[in-house]
């Protein structure tokens, strides 16, 4: 789950996966939405992938995207959106929310 | 793994009726209250189960339709039967036993209806449309 929660911190992230919700999309027409560089698109793309939210389709050289979300899943990124909630996890389980009301920090 | 989780799961049900047509029959607990505790928990199952339709249905709902469709069809299912499942927990939870029998069936029923019709309405449209819009 940490996993869910560390590919839903970031808003890039969450954007994409807003944009697959409408149909799967190649890995260019995901990039030619943002102004970030390819190479930390992929970062983001491999974050996602991870986290087993998106699914990946490669045919040939292009890579086509498609959404992979639980019920529960879909849930979170809509909370997330709504509060528009930053979620920073550190290497051990310390996590912090930023953003809403809540910011819990474990030692 | 996923075969022995709904095995387990599977368990817990048994055991957890089991108990509690025990209790009732020690007088522990109201009849009624079986009831209520055995439609609370196989509405939640549905939940958990619909939970991961869009995950799990893929292959199933892409045959007839395309990948666009297929997604969106996955997700209407998921997100309906997971309703379904928490109204016929809350109206297993919070209606009288008599009107929760009626009810909790037509939440889930109506929910059936509209994936089924939706699973439909896909295949209808991806057999009439050489390209999907």
């Amino acid at each position: 789950m940490n996993k869910v929660f560390k590919a839903l911190s970031d808003p890039t992230r969450r954007r994409v996966l807003q944009l697959l919700r409408q149909r799967p999309m190649t890995a260019g027409e995901l990039a030619a939405h943002f102004t970030v560089s390819k190479p930390t698109m992929s970062a983001h793309f491999a974050v996602l992938r991870e986290a087993g939210l998106v699914g990946a389709d490669k045919q040939g050289k292009t890579i086509t995207y498609q959404l992979n979300m639980s019920v529960l899943e879909e849930a979170l990124l809509g909370i997330a959106q709504v509060f528009g909630v930053e979620i920073k996890i550190d290497a051990g389980d310390s996590f912090v929310v930023t953003g809403g009301t809540t910011e819990k920090e474990t030692p | 793994m996923k075969i022995k989780g709904a095995l387990i799961m599977a368990g817990l049900i048994l055991a957890l009726a089991f108990a509690l047509n025990l209790a009732a029959d020690g007088g522990f607990i109201e009849p009624s209250t079986t009831d209520r505790a055995m439609g609370v928990v196989t509405g939640l199952v549905l939940v958990v189960f619909a939970n991961f339709m869009p995950k799990n249905l893929g292959p199933l709902s892409e045959s007839r339709c395309g990948p666009g469709r297929g997604q969106n069809l996955r997700r209407f299912a998921g997100w309906t039967l997971v309703l379904a499942g928490l109204g016929y927990s809350v109206i297993w939870l919070t209606f009288p036993i008599p009107l929760a029998h009626i009810w909790a069936k037509v939440i889930v029923a109506s929910g059936l209806v509209l994936v089924v019709a939706s699973v439909l309405l896909a295949a209808y449209r991806g057999s009439h449309s050489p390209t999907e819009s």
